[in-house]
């Protein structure tokens, strides 16, 4: 009997000593919480605003961040703009965009039609990237969402902020499809 | 406009018709072939509860639960089978003796676990019915298989156990042998098709962009992470079954009443032990083929993994694994009192332990992590201030491969401790052995520096492959010249079984408790790397509980479940000390007349 109890104990610090490292030991991080779907008020849309919202999207929603980061898993955005400039200047660039804006928006959604040297997935000699379409299932950013999103990147690089704001009724028609959507 | 608009909010009705038709495909296809339905978009609604009941850990604990017997009793069948045809090949009975008593532990876990099972498929279906109809759908036809399965499992397990004593001799020790392998065949199968579930949840496939599959049921199964699972549960139950039936022999041991049953038990512990040892080095391999295959799935899902609140459950993994390591060599280092020739050694050990202990200190000193922004900004960078330099991953891969290496070495001084060699070139066998060792660890330490601290990769892991390469040769040419040199090598003296201190078990407790604490981690991360879907980007989850739960939280509910399946397992176990006791009570039973 004494050995039963001397054996629960030594089990039960023993699963205290994991617990405790992992409670106390280690850094606590809150991961982020799942992203919901938040309601664009484009009514009183000003760019300033319609930029804070795509920066907040760049971190939140849009988890951009994962990989655009200081680890060195994707370019960096914050010379973006100039680094397109590049690009479509660029015989190696085969795609369909002609301005920055729409550069950036392809990329976005269509990421393997240009793939930047050297981060392309393993294996595929930097014809597919590895980065998820912002508009697919996984990201799932909507068209505006997207807008703002772009105009945050053309902002930070310090230039001139070409999207526009979407009007009011594409946002209505988008809101009304994404119900009929629901139905189905 | 550009080929994948199709799949974005449409901006016009008539735009949203057009989605709607192509999103069921089949819908023009023959009667005969079954419509499934698109992935359902759910609500906090949609999910059922029971007041005071949180359905998520409910499931999660369930689950787990589960999972730890279902690991246990389909990896003891595969190491009862080794242990049996090695009693049938040496003809000594006592590896018979224990592989009956091994899978004697398992017919209570085997019930167990159907009933847990049973029990995860009510919760299933109870707080997540719509997730469990649109996968039930899916896979019916491997369901239904899954189900008539399982008789057939029980049937021959059964008929193994119940059957020992009876087939045994000649041709009918050849029908249970054949039993056994049908056993472990039904046990995998079983297994397999499970993981095709679980697996289909992380990486799905044949699925169009609305969730609606297409494929056959092939298709279904074999997914993207369905044989890297396959592959790293396989390996890890062995191991982790080792670690159960380990305990149960430390367990006996201590309570042992006479010198035999302690030589016994004694014997049982260091075979378990060997086995959970043995599966376990190849384990960290496996590891990375799954995590490979992860990145190559999905990038996202891999930065997810190895990233974030992620990142750190693989330093906890590192230390409950080191912690593994120790105890396990620990108990080899106690297990030499059982030799006279021990002596011979001993001094070697305290150098081992210096390695292993540094090893294992650079193993767990935080690592590059991939973080977010704001959690960067939270810890104030990615690297540690003064231990950056050791926490890079080529550093920790050359720890793993000195934690590899000298825990074979501590098994190779095992093995000879009771030993004479008597071959003439001894001397020379020795030296090539020092040799080989030298040379292998300044190579493993030269790649780990150099592509460590001289080359500029984006990740740093190039140096992993040729490193795991040297360990593996070093491993391997030593087993040979080993096996050659103490080829007819005399034994100093009768190994004595039971000569063992009762501390050395509670190597054998740390092994099994750690275990079954790591698994329920890494089970976790697996299920937690969907974050907030049922399955991957296709079906999100829509309860209240769809957001990860943070590393604290998780270790309550890791340590809650592991004290409840020890508790289950103390259980399994006292009954089958019960089942072997006979009590004769005079008097109570009317005198039969002859
Ligand atoms: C899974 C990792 C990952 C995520 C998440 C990700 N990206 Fe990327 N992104 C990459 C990689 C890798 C590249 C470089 C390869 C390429 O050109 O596609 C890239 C390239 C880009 C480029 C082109 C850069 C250039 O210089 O040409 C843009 C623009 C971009 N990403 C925007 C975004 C936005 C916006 C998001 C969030 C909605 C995002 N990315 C999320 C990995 C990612």
């Amino acid at each position: 009997m004494t050995n039963f109890i001397k054996v629960c104990i030594f089990s039960l610090l023993t699963v205290g000593a994991f617990w405790g490292y992992s409670s106390f030991g280690i850094p606590q991080i809150k991961p982020a919480p799942p992203p919901v779907e938040a309601k664009v008020d484009l009514g009183s849309m000003t760019m300033e605003k319609f930029i804070a919202l795509g920066a907040e999207l760049f971190d939140g929603k849009g988890d951009c961040t994962l990989c655009h980061n200081e680890m060195g898993r994707a370019p960096m955005l914050e010379k973006a703009v100039a680094d397109a400039e590049k690009t479509l200047k660029s015989p190696a660039y085969k795609g369909t965009a002609k301005t920055v804006e729409e550069y950036l928006y392809e990329s976005s959604v269509s990421p393997s039609v240009y793939v930047v040297p050297g981060f392309g997935k393993k294996g595929t000699n930097d014809t597919v990237s590895p980065m998820p379409d912002a508009t697919g299932s996984s990201v799932g950013l909507t068209k505006i969402e997207l807008a703002a999103v772009i105009a945050y990147l053309q902002d930070l690089s310090g230039s001139e902020v070409t999207v526009q704001i979407p009007t009011m009724d594409a946002s209505a028609e988008g809101a009304e499809s994404a119900k009929s959507k629901e139905c189905e | 406009m550009f080929m994948l608009s199709a799949f974005m909010p449409a901006a016009n009705a008539s735009e949203a018709a057009a989605t709607a038709s192509t999103a069921v495909p089949d819908a023009a296809a023959p009667a005969t072939k079954a419509i499934f339905p698109p992935a359902p978009k759910l609500t906090e609604a949609d999910y059922p509860s029971i007041k005071g009941v949180n359905a998520r850990v409910v499931v999660w604990l369930v689950a787990q639960l589960h999972l730890w017997f279902g690991a246990f009793v389909v990896a003891v069948p595969m190491f009862v089978f080794i242990i049996e045809a090695i009693g049938m090949a040496t003809r000594e009975q006592r590896y018979d003796k224990m592989a009956y008593e091994f899978i004697k532990v398992t017919i209570t876990a085997y019930s167990l676990t159907a009933l847990l099972g049973g029990l995860l498929s009510f919760c299933l279906i109870l707080f997540y019915p719509d997730l469990f109809q649109y996968l039930a759908l899916i896979f019916k036809e491997s369901m239904f298989a899954y189900a008539l399965l399982f008789f057939a499992e029980s049937a021959v397990l059964y008929i193994y156990y119940y059957g020992w004593h009876w087939l045994q001799g000649g041709n009918k020790k050849w029908v249970h042998l054949t039993l056994g392998l049908l056993l472990n065949a039904f046990g995998l199968l079983l297994m397999f098709l499970a993981n095709a579930w679980t697996t289909f949840m992380m990486s799905p496939a044949a699925l169009d962009a609305a969730g609606v599959f297409n494929g056959d049921t092939w298709a279904a199964i074999h997914n993207f992470l369905w044989n890297p699972i396959n592959l790293h549960r396989t390996v890890a139950n062995v191991a982790y079954g080792g670690s159960i039936v380990g305990a149960y022999a430390a367990f006996k041991f201590l309570s042992a009443k006479n010198k035999e049953e302690r030589a016994h038990y004694d014997w049982m512990g260091y075979n378990a032990n060997f086995i959970a040892i043995g599966a376990l080095l190849p384990l960290p391999f496996a590891g990375y083929y799954l995590t490979a295959e992860m990145y190559a799935y999905s990038q996202q899902m891999g930065i997810t993994l190895m990233g974030g609140v992620f990142a750190w459950i693989f330093i906890i993994q590192a230390v409950l694994i080191g912690a593994l390591f120790l105890s396990a060599n620990y108990y080899l280092w106690c297990g030499m009192g059982r030799s006279e020739g021990a002596h011979r050694y001993n001094h070697w050990i305290k150098y081992i332990a210096v390695v292993l202990v540094v090893s294992f200190l650079v193993w767990f000193t935080p690592h590059t992590l991939v973080l977010t922004n704001s959690e960067l900004k939270d810890l104030g960078g990615p690297y540690h201030k003064y231990l950056g330099v050791l926490g890079i991953m080529p550093a920790k891969n050359t720890a793993v491969n000195f934690l590899i290496l000298f825990t074979y070495l501590s098994f190779m001084f095992y093995r000879r401790s009771n030993k004479f060699v008597t071959v003439s070139w001894a001397k020379v066998g020795n030296a090539a052995q020092v040799a080989l060792f030298v040379a292998g660890s300044i190579n493993i330490t030269i790649l780990g520096v150099y592509h460590g601290y001289f080359t500029n990769t984006v990740i740093k892991i190039a140096a992993s492959i040729p490193q795991v390469l040297t360990t593996l040769v070093i491993i391997i040419v030593s087993v040979i010249i080993d096996a050659l040199m103490y080829k007819g090598a005399k034994d100093v003296a009768p190994l004595r079984w039971g000569r063992m201190p009762p501390r050395s078990q509670y190597a054998l407790f740390l092994l099994a408790v750690s275990f079954t604490w790591l698994m329920g981690l890494m089970g976790y991360v697996r299920s937690g790397i969907r974050q907030h879907w049922h399955v991957y980007n296709m079906f999100r989850d829509g309860s209240p509980d769809a957001f990860t739960p943070g590393l604290d939280y998780v270790a309550n509910i890791v340590s809650i479940g592991t004290i409840i399946f020890m508790a289950m397992v103390i259980f399994v176990f006292w009954l089958s000390t019960v089942s072997g006791k006979h009590v004769v009570s005079k008097g109570y039973w009317k005198e039969q007349q002859a």
